[in-house]
């Protein structure tokens, strides 16, 4: 079915495969040096849905991430962002899209409001908009203490409320974020949960991943694994089921799917 | 939903928005600064005024003695002016080139500012911004003293001032831009052996220098002939048509009060300078997205080898130290060995000295006549001096810091902690005191300088050393940075700033000491005379124990914290 679709996107090469994909990689590969990080991968991802990338370190998820924000350029195939192409008009793209990555950057010389102003105007949101928007995320995200202290004095989970605010200034069609719940207390995985979900359901759409499978469990859509720069599987929880027909959790379909050789892992019992 | 209204910006909005965030963090910056330790500023800026009115004396100094030569000062000035602007050159280029590689390229800021809705040219024209901001620093720290040494030596109208102005700045616009077009070269071809790329060019750089060294004279010169030859020279200098000829003609019009010839010289580098900029700012501004892209190919990380050689040296060096401080000491020298960067440096700047004593003799300069070579040999120690202080200021200070953030190792280890400070003090005094000796004695040698006066600069650079490394380790140990672990940062807080600049005060310090000696003991006879006076002895001793007693009053400041400090 993938390999269908392939096909059908090199006829008609120059267009997204379909319009109406928000986020579309056609063909995806990327290496650094010799090294492929990223293998022909296509996928495309629809407004309303969460979608979450698994896969084991160095997989290639940072990589993907980073060529759909336009971050890297691929070697070959092609990206699109909302219909915009993302070689060609990226900042148009761009305009579209925000990014949280895994290390959130902030000026060490700026407050988390300032940098958060920042992201306001080169976004271009106006003044209004952009402080009713940054005062409910100050709300959600407990960030008052810290907001108006130089970011140098921040800890990573404080850098990524603040990264992750930035990003939503502008209420972007597409969320891209890197590992998001790396480093944060429960209190703040769960807002970030349900931030994701409203996303999705005012029709936009998140595009997270992640090693962690409980978080992708919980909140995904629709799951794509990826491993040694390859995609192996992708669908919602209950095709992968079935395709694994390992049945139970995803920790058994992941473990399945992504294991080098047949033996597989043994549960933690079983030795 | 989403404002992509807005996305079609006036051309030249995100340039506004760039620089107005840039300008926030300059003010935090300062304000933190002014209101978090207003005592430190205040201490940094007086040492600041401090070394500004050292290298105006120096220079100063110099410029009297070349003027007092007559005809030969007049030729002289065309002629240091050229060589002053072409090593600033080559050095702003440099520092451009790597600040720049790491803020275009490296993973941090670059990648957010990709990550957004700005024009390429618009980030680009920031950073060309910046680096034009970072050279005219240089301006500051060299021009001004530089400048008003001139005035000083020279009667001059009122118009020099402004001229000198215009040219020091426009100068500074070319190597800003070549520094830009480099780190974009290193990105787009070689991104995978950025060091590499640097070493090579250094060592470049020093070929031409021998090439350029050995082209000036052919043959051991008479005094009659110098004069000829600092004309051809200045010819040689002036065919490749420089931007630093053209700013060193500039600044010698400006002096000759020869105004016209002054502006004409001054529209030539400001033309150059803007078209220069106007050339990078489209080519980076094109591909700067496509070579970012590439430069995030990993680097080629090499695979260490078992480390006997290191062993070896190690014991070669330290074999008298008890078996545990060896121990510490081998991961030290480890440390240093396998960070490149570190030795790199030190290696292209004493390469570059060695290349320069081993020509002193091919030298334009008539070495018979003792006035100059008093004049050179104190220049070599000089040099010597100012390139150790920058080292240890960069890589040895870090030391303690990085040491200081895993305390908790060092409490598993059986070594008090002095112990360990006296160790790693007993490492930089090893590796500074071992090559400048070596540079200073070879120097001195090839000088052919009496033996008193040989042993006094081979002794007075040891205690620099000293001096320099117990500064570096006692001020690392008590400002310890201990929130961040990159090794430039470290040396550019408050501490590594603080000590820089007490190392330079320091330095300064002993040269004028050194200045005293080497002029009031040839004038009194117009040469060497075989010993020094005891005046001169009196001197030498002062100086010793004033690089000793600064040495281990730092170390003793520093251990005492080093002592107390809280894991
Ligand atoms: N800058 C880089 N230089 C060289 N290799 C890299 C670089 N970044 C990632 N890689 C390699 O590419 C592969 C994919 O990395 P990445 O996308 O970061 O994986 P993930 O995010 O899934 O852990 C890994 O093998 C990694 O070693
Ligand atoms: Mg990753």
């Amino acid at each position: 079915m993938r390999k269908a679709r392939i096909q059908s996107e090199q006829v008609n090469a120059g267009k997204p495969a379909s319009h109406d994909a928000s986020v579309c990689l056609s063909n995806v590969s990327k290496s650094y040096g010799d090294k492929p990080a990223v293998i022909e991968l296509s996928l495309e991802l629809y407004g309303g849905e969460i979608f979450a990338f698994l896969g084991p370190n160095g997989a290639g998820k940072t990589t993907t991430l980073k060529i759909t924000t336009g971050l890297l350029r691929a070697d070959a195939g092609r990206v699109w962002v909302c219909g915009e192409d993302m070689s060609r008009r990226g900042r148009r793209a761009k305009q579209q899209i925000a990014y949280v990555p895994d290390q959130p950057f902030l000026y060490d010389k700026l407050t988390g409001r300032e940098f958060i102003h920042f992201a306001r105007d080169v976004y271009g949101v106006p003044t209004e908009v952009g402080e009713q928007r940054l005062a409910e995320l100050i709300e959600r995200l407990n960030m008052d203490s810290f907001l108006d202290q130089l970011a140098e004095s921040y800890s990573h989970g404080m850098k990524q409320k603040v990264a992750l605010a930035a990003a939503m200034i502008h209420a972007p069609r597409v969320l891209v974020v890197d590992e998001p719940i790396v480093g944060l207390d429960p209190r703040t995985i769960r807002v970030i949960k349900t931030i994701f979900r409203e996303i999705a359901d005012g029709g936009g759409t998140v595009f997270m991943c992640t090693h962690t499978l409980d978080v992708a469990e919980a909140v995904a859509d629709r799951i794509g694994i990826i491993n040694a720069g390859r995609l192996i599987a992708l669908g919602t929880l209950e095709e992968l089921r079935g395709m694994a027909s390992a049945g139970g959790s995803l920790e058994d379909i992941f473990l399945h799917l992504t294991e080098e050789d047949g033996d597989g892992v043994p549960e933690p019992g079983e030795t | 939903m989403s404002d992509s209204a807005t996305v079609e910006r006036m051309p030249g909005a995100g340039l506004w928005l760039l620089a107005r965030c840039r300008a926030v963090q300059l003010r935090n910056l300062v304000d933190q600064h002014l209101r978090g330790a207003p005592g430190r500023t205040f201490f940094v800026l007086v040492l600041l005024v401090l070394i500004w009115a050292a290298l105006y004396l120096l220079l100063a100094q110099i410029l009297k003695h070349v003027h007092s030569w007559g005809l030969v000062g007049v030729v002289a000035d065309q002629h240091l002016f050229v060589h002053f602007f072409l090593v600033l050159a080559v050095m702003l280029t440099f520092s451009n080139a790597i600040l720049t590689f790491g803020s275009l390229y490296g993973r941090e800021e670059a990648g957010f500012l990709l990550g957004m809705p700005l024009r390429a040219r618009e980030v680009v024209v920031v950073k060309w911004f910046e680096g034009i901001a970072l050279s005219s620093w240089s301006f500051l720290l060299l021009g001004v003293p530089l400048m008003l040494a001139i005035a000083h030596s020279t009667p001059v109208q009122w118009y020099y001032y402004p001229l000198f102005l215009g040219h020091f700045l426009g100068f500074v616009a070319i190597p800003a831009c070549l520094g830009l077009l480099a780190a974009w070269t290193v990105a787009m071809w070689a991104p995978r052996r950025p060091l590499t790329i640097v070493i090579a060019t250094g060592c470049l750089v020093i070929l031409t220098a021998i090439y350029w060294l050995s082209n000036i004279s052919d043959s051991a010169l008479k005094s009659e002939e110098w004069l000829q030859v600092v004309f051809k020279q200045i010819g040689i200098v002036k065919q490749p048509l420089l931007p630093s000829t053209w700013t060193a003609k500039g600044i010698v019009s400006a002096m000759r009060q020869d105004v016209g010839q002054s502006l004409f010289y001054l529209l030539v580098v400001l033309g150059n300078g803007a078209f220069l900029s106007w050339l990078t700012v489209n080519i980076l501004g094109r591909s700067w997205p496509e070579a970012y892209s590439r430069a995030q190919r990993g680097r080629l990380q090499p695979t260490i080898r078992r480390g006997w050689f290191t062993k070896v040296v190690c014991w070669g060096l330290f074999f008298y130290l008890p078996k545990k401080l060896w121990l510490a000491m081998l991961k030290d020298l480890r440390g240093f060995a396998r960070d490149a960067r570190q030795w790199s440096q030190m290696l292209i700047m004493f390469g570059l000295l060695v290349i320069y004593v081993l020509n002193l003799r091919r030298m334009p300069v008539d070495l018979d006549n003792p006035q100059f070579k008093g004049l050179v040999a104190f220049l070599n120690l000089t040099t010597v001096s100012l390139i150790l202080a920058t080292f240890t200021s960069r890589f040895v200070y870090p030391l303690l810091s990085l040491e200081s953030q895993q305390l908790w190792l060092i409490e598993l280890l059986p070594i008090r902690r002095s112990t360990l400070l006296f160790v790693k003090f007993l490492f930089a005094l090893t590796v500074t005191g071992l090559s400048a000796c070596a540079v200073m004695g070879l120097a001195v040698k090839m000088l052919e300088l009496p033996t008193a006066y040989a042993w006094m600069n081979v002794s007075i650079c040891l205690g620099i050393c000293v001096g320099l490394s117990g500064l570096s380790i006692g001020l690392g140990a008590r400002f310890p940075v201990l929130n961040n672990r990159n090794p430039a940062r470290i040396a550019s807080g408050f501490g590594g700033t603080l000590n820089l600049i007490v190392s330079m005060v320091f330095v300064s310090l002993e040269m004028a000491g050194v200045g005293w000696l080497t002029f009031n003991e040839m004038s009194k006879s117009f040469m060497f005379s075989k010993a020094l006076s005891p005046g001169g002895w009196l001197m030498v001793a002062g100086l010793l124990s004033v690089s000793m007693l600064v040495g281990a009053g730092a170390l003793w400041i520093g251990a005492r914290h080093f002592e107390r400090l809280e894991t």
